[in-house]
Formats: C-alpha cells, sequence, structure tokens
C-alpha cells in the first residue's frame, strides 16, 4: 500500500472540527447575551499507577502510569423567563443549554516493544493520543413546546449503537403522541484530533478505507409521552461517497476509491410498563441491512412481585458485526446467545439477597473450504452467583460468590466489598477482598489463582471537591507482592451569571 | 520485609479498614428515639407487637452499597433522595394524639392550604402550648417542662438539639390534593405511629395508586424535580454526597438498580434508553464506556491475566467498554501477543497462545475456523485483517491468499452476500480480485 501522510487527510475533515468549534462559539455567544445562565464547570482528574508481568519467560515488568484530565463547561437556562415575575423559564416554555466535554489523558507507561506494520501509525495516534472532544453542543428542549434539537459534537449510545458525529439532531413531538426524528452529519473518527474514542477500526491496518469522511443521516419514530409504553423505531445510514475518496489509494495502490456505503441499521425497541408497574417487559432489535442479518437482539422481562421479590430475565443474541468495510463481516457466522435470570429479595430490614444464573450459547458450523465439522456444533458456557448486601447506618457491606464454566474455561471466586462512613459522613473508608481461581480451557498450563486486597477511602474535602484513593495488593502465583494505586480528585462547581 | 510479612501486613491493614469500621458503623445513632431505630423494609409498630414487614414504606437511612466502580464523588450522606435525613429530639406519640380525638388540622393547620412541599407543617411549641401550658416563651411562675416533649435537654431548660427537617426534594401540592378530595390518611398512614418521622410521609407506591397516567399524571417530572439541564434531579441543591434518587419497585419500567444491576443494564439500555437519558448525563454513560472509571468487582484481583477467559466467553460485554481493533490490539501488540514475526506468541515464535494445529493447515482440523465462527470478536483483539488475508484471500487479489473460503456453507447467492456485495464492494476487492465472477455472489 503506498503510504499515504497528513496532507492527504480530505479537507472536509479539517473543516469538520472546524465547523464544530465554531458551532461551539457560537452557541457560547447566545449564552453571552442572555440575561440568566448557569454556568457549570467540571474539572475531573484521575490517576492511576501499577506494574503488570509482560507475557513471556523473562517476566518483563511493564509500568503503568496513567493521568487523564476531564473538563466540562456548560451553559444551562440561556433563555429567559417569559413572565417578569418568574425567577427562572419554565420547563413547558422551552430552553437551550451549551454542554461540552474534553478529555486529555496520556500514559507514562512502558511497553516491551513498539507498535510495528501498518497498525503502528493508527495505534500510536489513537493510543498515545491524548484529546478527545467528546461531545460539544448547543441543545434546545420543548422549542415552541413541541421541537428538542442538538447541534454540534454529539454522541448516540443505546445499546443498539454507538457512535459519534458532527451535525445537527431534532425531534418533533406530535399531539397524536408520536415523535418524528431526523439527524445527520459527518461520522467522528478516532483517529482524528479531538476525535471521538468509540469508532471502530477495521482491522487497525490504518487502510485508507478509513480515513474517507462519513457522512451519515438517519430518521426514527418514536412513542411520546405515553404512560404504559416506549417504543422507537429508527433507521441509519453512513456512507462515503467517492468524491471525498478522490485522494486516497486502494488496495492495488491506484488512486480514488470507489463510493460504498460503511453502515445502515434499522433498530426496533419497545419497553411496556404493565399491572401497575409489576411487569415490564422489553425488547429492542437491529437489523443490520449491510449483512442482511439480526446482528443484536434482545428480550427482558422485569416482575416486581412484592416490594421485597423481583424477578429478571433477559435473553441477549448479537453477531459481532463491523464497519461494511470489514472483512470481519464475513467471518462473524454464527450468534452469541446469553440468557439471564436473576432473582433478589430483601429477607430483612439490613439485607438483600440475589441468585443469579446466566447460560452462554456458542454455535459453529461446517467450513466452506475443507467441509469440516466442528467437534461440537453447540458449546455451552455460563454458571451461577449467589450474594448478599448488608447495610447500617454507617456500614455497609456487599459479599459475592460466583461460578462460571464451559467456553473460556472455569472460574470460581467471591469477593467482599465493604464501607464505613466515619467523620459525620465526609469520609469513607472501603475495603475489598477478591479471590478467584481460574482455568483456561484452551490451554491446561493456564491455571492459577489471584487474591487482591485493596483499602482506600473517599473524602468530600470541600462543597464539590472529593478525593477518592484506593490501593490493592496483590498475590498470585506470579507476584509475590503486587501494589497498585488508583486515586481520583474531582472538582464539581458551578456558578450562575447574569443579571436576574 | 519477608513475602510472609508483607502478607500479613496487608491483610492487618485491610481488616482495619473493613471489619475494624464495622464497629464505628454499627453505632446507634444519637439523638434518635423509639421506633425511629427500625431500619429498611420494616416499619415500626405498636410497643411489644414487635416489628413487621410492610410494603411501600420510605427507605430508612443506610449506609451506600460499596461502589463496584471508583466514584468521581464524595461519600453519599445518609438519608433518602427524597425525604432528606431529619432529626427529630422530641418525645411525641402520635397515637396518643390521635386517640384524644384530635384532628390533623388542630396542629397541621397550614397543610390544606400549603402549595409546596417546602412548607414547614410542622407545629411549633407555641402550638402545643395550647393543650400542654405556657412553655413557649415560658413565663415566670409556670413551672419548667421542657423534658416532657424535648429529649435533648441539660440544666433543666437548655435544648442542646432541635429539630431538623430539610425540605423534601419533591414537587407537591396539599391544596390542590385536599381541593380533589383527598384526605390526609389517604397519604399519610399514622397506624400504630408514635413519633413523627420520614415514616408518615407518602411513599411513591402510595403515590402510584393515584398517578397511573389515568387518573393522574405518571410523569416523573410531575414529581420529581429536575436539574437545569432538564433531566431528574437526582440529588438535591446537586451535592453528589446527597442521596441519590434510585429507581426500584413498581416506577422502575424494570430498571430497578439492584445489586446485578451494574451486569445487566445493558439490555435495559437498549430499550429504553430514553429512560436512562431521563437522569444521567452523557458524561455519565462515557465514564465507563471507554472511560478511566474501572469497574473494581468485575475487574478484582489479576484480571490482567484472567481477561483472555472473558474475551472468549462475553467478548460482547468486553467490547461495551473496549474497541478491540484500538484498546485490546494496541497492547496485545506492544507487549509481544498477536501474530508479528518479532514477538514471543508469532509466526515461529518460542511461546504459542493458540493450542497445536489451530492454524489448521489444509487437510488439519481447523480449529481456528469454528471459533472464528463463533466468537470473530476474540480474534480481532490479536489479529488484523491482514492475519486473515493471508490465507483466506484467492490468489489473484490486490494481496494474493491461498484461496481458503471463509464464506459460511451456501453464502454464494444468499441475501447475505448480496447486501454486503451490494452495500460495499470495496471490502470484496480485499479478498477478491476485480472481474472475480463470485465478486456477482455467482
Amino acid at each position: 500500500m503506498p503510504a499515504i501522510d497528513d496532507a492527504t487527510v480530505p479537507r472536509a475533515r479539517a473543516g469538520r472540527t472546524i465547523a464544530a468549534a465554531l458551532g461551539c462559539g457560537l452557541g457560547l455567544c447566545v449564552g453571552a447575551t442572555a440575561d440568566a445562565a448557569d454556568v457549570r464547570t467540571i474539572s475531573r482528574t484521575f490517576g492511576e499507577g501499577y506494574m503488570v508481568r509482560a507475557p513471556g519467560p523473562d517476566g518483563t515488568l511493564l509500568s503503568r502510569r496513567r493521568l487523564v484530565q476531564y473538563v466540562g463547561v456548560g451553559v444551562y437556562r440561556i433563555l429567559p423567563p417569559k413572565q417578569v415575575d418568574e425567577w427562572e423559564r419554565r420547563e413547558e416554555d422551552g430552553q437551550l443549554q451549551i454542554v461540552s466535554s474534553l478529555r486529555i489523558r496520556h500514559d507514562f507507561g512502558t511497553f516491551t516493544r513498539n507498535a510495528t506494520g501498518d497498525a503502528a501509525r493508527l495505534v500510536n495516534r489513537i493510543d498515545g493520543r491524548q484529546i478527545d472532544l467528546l461531545y460539544g453542543y448547543l441543545e434546545g428542549r420543548n422549542l415552541g413546546g413541541a421541537v428538542d434539537l442538538r447541534a454540534g459534537r454529539q454522541f448516540e449510545m443505546s445499546g443498539l449503537d454507538f457512535y459519534a458525529f458532527d451535525g445537527g439532531w431534532i425531534r418533533v413531538r406530535t399531539p397524536a403522541h408520536l415523535a418524528f426524528e431526523a439527524f445527520g452529519g459527518f461520522a467522528v473518527d478516532a483517529s482524528d484530533i479531538f476525535g471521538f474514542p468509540t469508532f471502530e477500526q477495521d482491522g487497525t491496518d490504518d487502510a485508507s478505507t478509513d480515513r474517507i469522511t462519513t457522512p451519515m443521516v438517519g430518521a426514527a419514530f418514536a412513542m411520546a409521552d405515553v404512560n404504559f409504553m416506549d417504543a422507537r423505531f429508527a433507521y441509519r445510514r453512513a456512507w462515503s461517497p467517492a468524491a471525498f475518496g478522490e485522494d486516497l489509494a486502494n488496495p492495488d495502490g491506484s488512486l480514488g476509491l470507489p463510493g460504498a456505503v460503511d453502515q445502515e441499521f434499522v433498530t426496533a425497541t419497545a419497553a411496556l410498563r404493565l399491572a401497575k408497574g409489576r411487569v415490564s417487559p422489553s425488547f429492542a432489535a437491529r437489523y443490520n441491512l449491510g449483512t442482511a442479518r439480526l446482528d443484536d437482539t434482545s428480550a427482558m422481562l422485569s416482575w416486581t412481585m412484592t416490594e421485597l421479590h423481583t424477578v429478571r430475565a433477559q435473553y441477549i443474541r448479537t453477531i459481532p458485526s463491523f464497519d461494511l468495510d470489514s472483512i470481519f463481516n464475513v467471518f462473524a457466522i454464527e450468534p452469541i446467545e446469553d440468557v439471564r435470570v436473576v432473582y433478589e429479595v430483601r429477607p430483612g430490614p439490613y439485607w438483600t439477597v440475589y441468585g443469579r444464573f446466566q447460560g452462554r450459547i456458542f454455535r459453529s458450523d461446517t467450513t466452506a473450504a475443507l467441509g469440516t465439522d466442528p467437534e461440537q456444533p453447540t458449546r455451552f458456557g455460563g454458571g451461577g452467583a449467589g450474594g448478599a448486601s448488608y447495610r447500617r447506618r454507617r456500614f455497609a457491606a456487599r459479599a459475592d460468590l460466583f461460578g462460571m464454566g464451559g467456553e473460556g474455561g472455569q472460574r470460581i471466586g467471591g469477593n467482599v466489598d465493604t464501607r464505613t462512613h466515619v467523620v459525620y459522613d465526609r469520609l469513607a473508608l472501603d475495603g475489598r477482598l477478591y479471590v478467584v481461581g481460574y482455568r483456561d480451557d484452551l490451554v491446561a498450563a493456564r491455571r492459577g489463582y489471584s487474591v487482591a486486597l485493596q483499602a482506600g477511602g473517599n473524602l468530600r474535602l470541600a462543597h464539590g471537591v472529593y478525593l477518592n484513593v484506593v490501593g490493592e495488593q496483590l498475590f498470585t502465583q506470579f507476584y509475590s507482592t503486587a501494589f497498585r494505586a488508583l486515586a481520583m480528585l474531582s472538582f464539581d462547581w458551578a456558578v450562575r451569571g447574569g443579571r436576574r | 520485609m519477608s513475602a510472609a510479612k508483607r502478607r500479613l501486613l496487608w491483610l492487618v491493614l485491610w481488616a482495619c479498614a473493613t471489619l475494624g469500621g464495622l464497629g464505628l458503623g454499627l453505632q446507634p445513632q444519637i439523638g434518635t428515639a423509639g421506633p425511629a431505630k427500625a431500619r429498611g423494609g420494616l416499619r415500626p409498630t405498636a410497643v411489644g407487637r414487635g416489628p413487621v414487614f410492610r410494603q411501600g414504606k420510605p427507605p430508612r437511612e443506610r449506609a451506600e452499597i460499596p461502589a463496584t466502580i471508583g466514584v468521581a464523588n464524595g461519600p453519599t450522606m445518609l438519608g433518602s433522595a427524597v425525604y432528606p435525613a431529619q432529626d427529630i429530639p422530641l418525645r411525641f406519640t402520635h397515637d396518643r394524639h390521635l386517640a384524644l380525638g384530635l384532628s390533623c388540622d388542630r396542629c397541621h393547620g397550614g397543610a390544606a392550604t400549603s402549595k409546596r412541599s417546602a412548607d414547614l407543617l410542622i407545629p411549633t411549641g407555641e402550638a402545643c402550648d395550647e393543650c400542654h401550658g405556657q412553655q413557649h416563651p415560658r413565663p415566670d411562675d409556670e413551672p419548667m417542662r421542657c423534658t416532657l416533649c424535648h429529649t435533648q435537654v441539660e440544666d433543666g431548660d437548655r435544648l442542646t438539639a432541635s429539630v431538623r427537617m430539610p425540605r423534601p426534594l419533591l414537587h407537591f401540592n396539599h391544596e390542590l390534593h385536599t381541593r380533589r378530595g383527598s384526605d390526609c390518611k389517604d397519604c399519610h398512614d399514622m397506624s400504630h405511629v408514635r413519633l413523627g418521622s420520614v415514616l408518615q410521609l407518602p411513599s411513591e407506591a402510595s403515590c402510584l395508586s393515584c398517578h397511573d397516567g389515568f387518573q393522574a399524571t405518571a410523569r416523573c417530572g410531575a414529581c420529581h424535580p429536575a436539574g437545569s439541564d432538564g433531566r431528574l434531579l437526582m440529588r438535591a441543591q446537586d451535592d453528589r454526597t446527597l442521596p441519590a434518587l434510585i429507581p426500584r419497585g413498581a416506577s422502575a419500567w424494570g430498571a430497578a438498580h439492584d445489586l446485578n444491576f451494574v451486569e445487566d443494564h445493558a439490555a435495559i439500555s437498549k430499550s429504553n434508553g430514553k429512560l436512562c437519558n431521563s437522569c444521567h448525563d452523557d458524561a455519565f454513560c462515557i465514564d465507563c464506556h471507554d472511560g478511566p472509571i474501572r469497574p473494581m468487582r468485575i475487574h478484582a484481583g489479576d484480571y490482567l491475566t484472567i481477561h483472555a477467559q472473558d474475551a472468549r466467553a462475553a467478548i460482547s460485554d468486553c467490547q461495551s467498554c473496549h474497541r478491540t481493533q484500538s484498546f485490546c490490539q494496541a497492547c496485545h501488540d506492544r507487549v509481544g501477543f498477536g501474530d508479528r514475526q518479532d514477538g514471543e506468541f508469532g509466526v515461529g515464535g518460542a511461546l504459542q497462545f493458540h493450542p497445536p494445529d489451530w492454524a489448521g493447515p489444509p487437510g488439519m482440523p481447523q480449529g481456528h475456523a469454528h471459533a472464528a465462527q463463533r466468537n470473530i470478536g476474540t480474534c480481532v483483539s490479536c489479529h488484523s485483517e491482514d492475519s486473515c488475508l493471508s490465507c483466506h484471500a484467492t490468489t489473484g487479489a490486490a494481496r494474493p491468499g491461498l484461496d481458503v473460503s471463509p464464506h459460511g456453507p451456501g453464502f454464494a447467492r444468499s441475501a447475505r452476500c448480496d447486501a454486503l456485495a451490494g452495500h460495499n464492494r470495496r471490502m470484496c476487492l480485499r479478498c477478491h480480485a476485480p472481474g472475480d465472477p463470485q465478486l456477482e455472489c455467482l
């Protein structure tokens, strides 16, 4: 493949970043002229450090020193109240706000070698790359009593879909309890500066198809303000037009990528609230038009028998899917099925007890090339767990025991988590114990145990300033001793500005 | 220090942080009296009857369950998210007053016209004086009777604690409810009750008996206040150390945040994402999903050594937070895993991650083929497309392979083939040469 330098990146991508920045700037200007606004700034700093043992006979120790900094700015209640005697605008009168979050991260740790080959540049850029604009958009709520909208960098995370885009989204609610949505923009690439880390690469080979600008459009209609049911039907399509690929190389070296569809989905979801909320069935499915398969289906039933007894059953069926550029879609043939049942009861004032069953089903088929039949067409995995929590006024504990087997191997273990409040609830002391024994089902030598003891504290330093510290000592057959620490310092402050 | 001593030292430290704290945590609450000591699902009963289970009562003050993640807030204070912790250092019996035939409005006179939940509706000392004699203020010729009602009194007349009753985190209009015919006892269950406490305040279950969407609105925001961003205000005053509003019971739409909610919330969010968004903002989700917050209980102990098992058994769970082609492969590639030539685990390397014959040369059982069919997600955490192309591409492709077809049985002429080729021919051209009739699904 011919080397492609940064200069060949389509101009549209840089333009999108500028457009997103301008959109946020415009929104901030709108906020500056408002009569009143809540301005909220959030700063959170995460740090962690520990050592890990690299695989291999020499057992090289690698350091992990990670630092992550979040900076968030939000401007809320931009529109003033409609009536002069109102302190704040009523929700039904509509409102505007701007939210944004920027993440800066760095891993000061070590590896045994650098990334190599076609993946090197991409791996180095996305793993060591340090700035993510997670979101930054202007949002309108209930404008004109019927319209919600967002403009700027935003992301969708519904479980069925997880992607970020620079663009707009609008929803119009009708009196007939139906809402119509339309959205569009440009999909965000994780390897961009100010990218978003959810983008799934197709093979991590830095292919030109991953670098092409990808427009995205979608539409949906949903039930709105119905008390016993929520349902949504949505369509989304992302594609890479040939016009954006004129400067990019094909695998054979020729210039000019042909246009193609990268993602095309139809999703349907429904959730009901029956028998005065005691029975809540729900359903979600995604049909991938690019692979012509239902690649994500789930159904759930939650039954609140009484205030003390609840049962939840879930069935989840997924087929791994990738952007339609990826050949991995061809290899992913069989679904993974997952069944979960949880029963929880509160037998006493301090106690909550649960039991859990989880089963997984894996399937294999005859291979096309040699017609080889699998030894086991259907493989099962799964196990169970049980646990309890105990809560008093200043002390709470949770204990779990679990055992899993089947595909992947066997694992059995347990944990105890405790928290004790002291110093007038300003400080909480945490203690945790984790024990696990495991055995891999592929390689007999991969078996062992680990015991981890954790101690930590959660301290409220001042209003909106919190410190969370955890230290862990680990014992395994590989480590005679191993210590790791995690700390989190959080500032969350809000100010109110404006004339009112 | 020897390893044994280090282990012993850690065990002692851990025990201090956990079991040692038990003594502190189990200390009785100072200043509460009588039945307020009952907790959780139990409600106090008349003296001598012992506790009985009672449904639908607001939760009592209890410490939070230990976090499974590194939380970005302080220790959560006690109390309920709707009714913050109260302190009522009084000796008072509702049942005795009610037995005398007193009506509610005799003491709670402002309740019938109150329009806000923040209104203070408990009787003042002057109201008590109507029956108990003048004490607020006390005339000189009147004997001191402070301890008749107050429990925190020193030197006969010096109160060391007063009633503390923070306003509830709730929209509520008493006047509206009484105007529509509601009686006090419809919401406030005063049977078997002595001291006034949050136990007499209405529970969500009793609210929902009318707020069912037909008799009255079932919209969450009708009662639960919203924050400046329009989402339900989970904590009063936006203080993250105050108790959070947690869905439970019949109003939760199946999203009750129980002990297994962290593991099982995916299916719930898929089917009703709007429900999640009514409380949680964007930052909440991506703190964990591709964020730095570690689920301690899920990734417990030496998880790094064990994680391969989870990758094979539950790759879809892994992928909800970790991108296999960036997060997983970026690390595997740089610690020697994967198929690169200079890695110990690579082709011809000294170590093998897979069992012998995994690659399945022609004529051998194709071990890896079936694994890829059932769980390609695990494969791509180490292997890139190039690993597959070296064998599976056709001989005339841009990167020639061994012409080993990876397609399952019946792929040609299938709707799946048409869909893949019709949407993105670029993928097909990775393995097939232009002009290959198989590109037309023949």
